[in-house]
């Protein structure tokens, strides 16, 4: 390629990505359970230079991944749309998307996807599904194979990354069998084995715990060095920081800002939040707790409920076939009544427990039980419970009463929303979702309905009752799965990982639902990785390492600061 | 080392050059590309919306708006492509219909997830083929289990090749698993043929013809039986053999006289259509109103 | 440190190339299930009923290999020895049983070793080599790595059924297989998009001749393993034609 001569070809060349006048809009059934598929993007204009790492932030459904996707080349070649500006039903809206969009030269709605491989790479949000591979190191050799590079070539290649990324242990091994940390570094190494000029990671951290979020901080720099341009949308902000030198935020389909770093985090935690953003970094959450009086999410029910009984947990002992003991805590008591919050390395056996408690996993042996003071009222002549002695009007039974429950029962106890929450809905609507749950309880039509309804407008779900389940957002269908979970009438909630890739007002949502659910006297348990959601709605913790039951602590201001410590440390190492 | 790697990989892709030194000549050529797109494009919508009144009528037809999607899929990404390569002058005709018809990678992918979901459901249920006396009932579950995914995969790739492709897939996992389906792939590969036709001949929009279409597909199942009928004897050993002794083979033999044959053959095609219609019925019931079909 | 990154394969030290592996594959599902007994098939059904197993010793997955020959063992044992003891419905059901398992035992575990040690892109490689197209290559490739996806969902589903109370859906055959089925397959549809966004742009179906770090190829052990294969067929065309 010749030299540019004159200062606009020079300055051209810089240039490694170019958007001008850009519209577009997906159509309907072109996307799956996406929260952008409604947006779109509108006006869009943007120029970055060779060697810039931008961060691209917003609300979920702002366009950020769909700003990815134009700069990859997936829109237009795999997602199909219309222009915005012909959202007519007009036949001549035939003009999928509007404007000029060039990266590095290409002009991308002429230029094949797989001739786009050797200039953009692609990390995406979910390391199970990136691979297409069984073994990492095909994996890592996959691009080059597919553009026909000789295979001496691909052989050096796959050892100067492995090098470079410190993963030579992890070459030659089964990529089914890896940690989602592990999993996204190969994905991140697959896409560098093609030695792309521009890296383009969409929302990459979501499924990751601190100890790679930080690997893979540490891998962005690693590109910046290297002179690449690198573009991530995303939405956990803290690890980008010192990292990305520009950022775009942008809403409902348009870029509204674009600050440098430094500008961006001075705009102050109230413009922050009304962007729908994450903190900037655990030394803003800190400061936030140091200087608001500390919100603490107890209701006055449920410190009375805290009170009254408590869960103890006998021989919670297990271990996955193949493998050393995953979760070993002989015995252990936790408030009934509490939101609970486990925290811990990926790997310390989070979801074992998690799975455990809720009864799933089966030849586990461990036991719940619910013991505390009985509270009822005994009418009089009748017994309120079969231990009780004390007799007369306005007696208080205070016997002690004790009930154990084995796997099967802690199924009928126990109600789990899962991670990925497509796995839990089955019906055809939204309310028929909610009447399954409820059908098993043998209870008339009418009254079913009502509570039925009562559901639905306390989530704010009553206007989708008749959509399909899988065709609602992330976030509607956890307040699905929520509503579900409220039909079922069961004790105990687990939330496992409620807030990956979840914006803050979503956050905040959550901690809303979670906070409510609290307050009808269920007890609550949230698997997490997510520090501003603990510190919105818990109110204990219980803190795991390799199996063991660490700490547990109730979350007052010692316990808000020890969380932060947690974080702080998990992100260091 | 880097840059000479670069320079290989790079002269792969520009091999197939769109890259454009010039801006201006590229949005003078896309221009005209959009030109041409338009006239095609009002073409294939007016002829498709004719249809769709059509099958609106007859309440059997896709969704119009999975045509219009997939037309737009047509006009724009292969043309766009296909101009790359072609002159831009007139006779776009040829054009669109080669690029139409080309299965790309993205459905290639699609093909191999739904044949993996066919083999999962479908091996489910052909556990009871292994009591012996039940393997009659193979023609009837087996294309009664598959509607759904071969519905699904119908509806998202409408081009020639994928039934064929699914079937020429079922046939080799077949052989591979248990030599006595081995007669599944020859028969496969004929009735697949006649199933791309049925399906082509409705111009991919017809539900009707794809339900007859799965049911020719499915007799391919019959390949199963076909050693019991054809190498008679030789089946016969080979069930004495197996341990299941003389008078089990004389009366499994008894079970599956020689007029059975077309009778399993039309049980393979009636129970085809009927799993085409349950996959359909659960395709509207579910996908389309998720808004993945 | 070549030797290192292909750990996956080179840890048995013997590789065979994928078109042998899957040669052996068709001729022991073809020549076991449907041959007999009698003349050369007395060789030959041992012979190839103990190629896969010797085959995962030499690839070093001597746990497997313990495991299959004595389940095979004890299968053969049953069907020559304890069959004669039982009698009435028990005899017919152990009869099926252990027919089954000589029978297609010897299919499965070669086929467990085929796709243990084949990599997507070795196999892909070999389809090259055989001329098939690439239109069958790819999407055979794709089901080979989606069935331990489809199954985990699977898993994962009737996780939640279970914990939902509906995995019998109150007996109606019907709605259960509607709630199995369904959420399957509408997860792998999602996990099928997100595979293919990664392939593609990794350049997949680029129409470039595509390599093969490991670079398949016919050595000494494959000769072997087709020798023996050759001596099978000729058995089983030799039974056929007798009977």
């Amino acid at each position: 390629m010749q030299k540019p001569t004159t200062p606009q070809a020079q300055q051209a060349n810089q240039q490694i990505i170019k958007l001008v006048n850009v519209n577009f809009c997906y159509q309907t059934s072109a996307l799956m359970q996406d929260d952008e598929a409604q947006g779109g993007l509108c006006d869009i204009n943007l120029s970055l230079n060779r060697g810039e790492c931008v961060l691209v932030c917003g609300e979920s459904g702002c366009g950020k991944t769909t700003l990815t996707r134009l700069l990859n080349g997936l829109i237009p070649h795999f997602y199909d749309g219309f222009s915005n500006v012909e959202k007519t039903d007009d036949v001549n809206a035939s003009e999928y998307l509007q404007g000029q969009v060039i990266v590095d030269g290409k002009d991308i709605p002429n230029t094949q996807l797989y001739e786009l491989a050797g200039t953009c790479g692609s990390v995406f949000q979910n390391p199970r599904s990136q691979f297409f591979n069984v073994d990492t190191t095909s994996e890592i050799a996959f691009g080059p194979e597919n553009l026909g590079l000789p295979e001496s070539e691909i052989i050096v290649r796959v050892q100067d990354i492995a090098r470079q990324m410190h993963i030579e242990d992890l070459l030659g091994r089964n990529i089914f069998k890896l940690s989602g940390g592990q999993k996204q570094k190969i994905a991140c190494a697959s896409v560098a084995a093609l030695q792309p000029k521009l890296y383009v990671l969409d929302e990459p951290s979501s499924n990751l715990d601190m100890a790679s979020v930080a690997h893979l901080k540490d891998q962005i720099e690693c590109w910046k060095t290297q002179g690449k341009t690198i573009v991530v949308a995303e939405h956990r902000l803290h690890y980008l920081r010192g990292v990305c030198d520009r950022v775009l935020c942008m809403r409902a389909g348009r870029i509204v800002a674009d600050y440098s770093w430094e500008e961006f985090e001075a705009i102050g935690s109230k413009e922050r939040t009304a962007l729908g953003l994450r903190a900037f970094s655990l030394d803003e959450l800190e400061a936030l707790e140091m200087t608001e009086d500390v919100a603490a999410p107890e209701t006055p029910a449920s410190a009375k409920h805290v009170q009254a009984k408590m869960l103890l947990l006998n021989n919670f002992i297990y271990s996955y076939k193949h493998s050393d003991n995953a979760l070993s805590i002989p015995e252990i008591s936790l408030p009934k009544g509490g939101v609970i919050a486990i925290i811990g390395a990926n790997g310390a056996g989070k979801s074992t427990f998690a799975r455990c408690l809720c009864g799933l996993n089966k030849h586990f042996k461990g036991k719940l039980t619910i013991s505390g003071y009985c509270e009822r009222r005994k009418k009089l002549g009748v017994n309120a419970c079969a231990s009780c002695s004390a007799r007369g009007k306005a007696a208080v039974c205070r016997a002690l009463r004790e009930s154990s429950f084995a796997n099967a029962a802690r199924r009928k106890l126990c109600f789990m929303v899962m991670q990925d929450v497509n796995h839990q809905l089955f019906a055809e609507s939204v309310l028929d979702e909610i009447t399954l749950g409820l059908q098993s309880q043998g209870k008339d039509a009418e009254v079913m309905a009502n509570e039925i309804e009562e559901i639905l407008s306390s989530l704010h779900l009553s206007h989708l009752k008749d959509a399909h389940p899988m065709s609602l957002s992330g976030g509607e269908k956890q307040r699905v799965a929520i509503a579900t979970a409220l039909a079922s009438r069961r004790e105990i909630i687990v939330f496992d990982e409620p807030t990956s890739g979840l914006d803050y007002t979503h956050m905040q949502r959550v901690a809303q639902n979670i906070s409510q659910l609290n307050e009808l006297g269920k007890t609550i348990f949230v698997v997490t990785h997510d520090p501003e959601l603990i510190l919105a709605c818990c109110t204990h913790a219980l803190m795991l390492q390799c199996g063991l039951a660490k700490d547990n602590f109730a979350l007052d201001q010692v316990g808000r600061h020890k969380i932060l410590e947690f974080f702080k440390h998990e992100a260091a190492s | 080392m880097g840059n000479s790697s670069n320079m290989t990989s790079s002269d792969v892709i520009r091999g197939n050059g769109s890259v454009n030194v010039k801006d201006n000549s590229n949005t003078s050529g896309s221009e005209s590309n959009k030109v041409n797109v338009i006239d095609n494009s009002s073409d294939i919508f007016n002829g498709i919306s004719e249809d769709s009144k059509v099958n609106a009528k007859d309440n059997s037809g896709y969704n119009t708006t999975e045509i219009a999607k997939d037309n737009s899929d047509y006009n724009t990404k292969e043309i766009a492509n296909g101009n790359a390569k072609n002159t831009k002058s007139g006779g776009n005709s040829n054009i669109k219909s080669n690029a139409k018809n080309r299965l790309k990678p993205k459905d290639l992918i699609n093909i191999g997830i739904f044949t993996a979901i066919f083999f999962v459901i479908v091996f489910a249920v052909s556990f009871v083929g292994y009591i012996p006396i039940f393997i009659p009932a193979l023609a009837a579950l087996c294309p009664l289990a598959g509607g759904i995914p071969f519905m699904l995969l119908v509806t998202k790739v409408r081009k020639f090749g994928a039934m064929l492709i699914m079937i020429i897939l079922v046939g080799l996992v077949y052989i591979l698993v248990g030599g006595i389906s081995s007669w599944i792939l020859p028969i496969g590969i004929v009735t697949g043929l006649i199933a791309e036709l049925i399906v082509k001949s409705g111009g991919y929009k017809s539900a009707k013809k794809a339900i007859i279409a799965y049911g020719v597909w499915s007799i391919a199942i019959f390949g199963n039986f076909v050693p019991a009928f054809f190498t008679r004897d030789a089946y016969y050993q080979v069930i004495i053999a197996s341990g299941y002794g003389q008078e089990y083979a004389d009366a499994y033999m008894s079970f599956m006289p020689d007029w059975i044959a077309p009778i399993l053959v039309l049980a393979c095609f009636v129970f085809g259509c009927l799993g085409a219609i349950i996959g359909r019925a659960v395709l509207k019931k579910h996908f389309v109103r998720a808004g993945m079909a | 440190m070549t030797k290192e990154i292909f750990s996956e394969n080179s840890e048995g030290g013997l590789r065979l190339d994928p078109r042998t592996k899957l040669l052996m594959l068709v001729v022991i599902s073809v020549v076991l299930t449907t041959g007999g007994y009698g003349q050369m098939m007395t060789l030959a059904r041992p012979l190839l009923a103990v190629m896969p197993i010797v085959l995962l010793a030499c690839s070093r997955r001597y746990s497997a290999a313990v495991i299959c020959s004595l389940t095979f063992a004890l299968a053969y044992f049953a069907e020559i020895f304890l069959l004669q003891f039982v009698g009435g419905l028990l005899n017919f059901i152990l009869l099926a049983c252990v027919g089954i398992l000589v029978r297609f035992m010897p299919c499965i575990v070669m086929a467990y070793f085929l796709v243990s040690t084949t990599t997507v892109s070795d196999f892909m490689a070999a389809m090259r080599k055989m001329h098939v197209s690439e239109k069958i290559a790819i999407p055979l490739s794709v089901m080979f790595r989606f069935f331990p996806t489809v199954r985990d969902e699977y898993a994962a589903i009737g996780d939640a059924m279970r914990m939902r109370g509906i995995s019998f859906a109150g007996g109606k055959p019907l709605k259960m297989l509607e709630y199995r089925v369904v959420p399957m397959m509408m997860c792998s549809l999602k996990i099928g998009e997100e595979l293919s966004c990664a392939a593609l742009t990794r350049g997949l179906g680029a129409p470039i001749k595509r390599t093969n770090i490991n670079n398949i190829g016919f050595h000494a052990q494959d000769y072997v393993s087709i020798l023996l294969c050759a001596i099978s067929i000729v058995a089983y065309v030799q039974w056929v034609l007798v009977s």
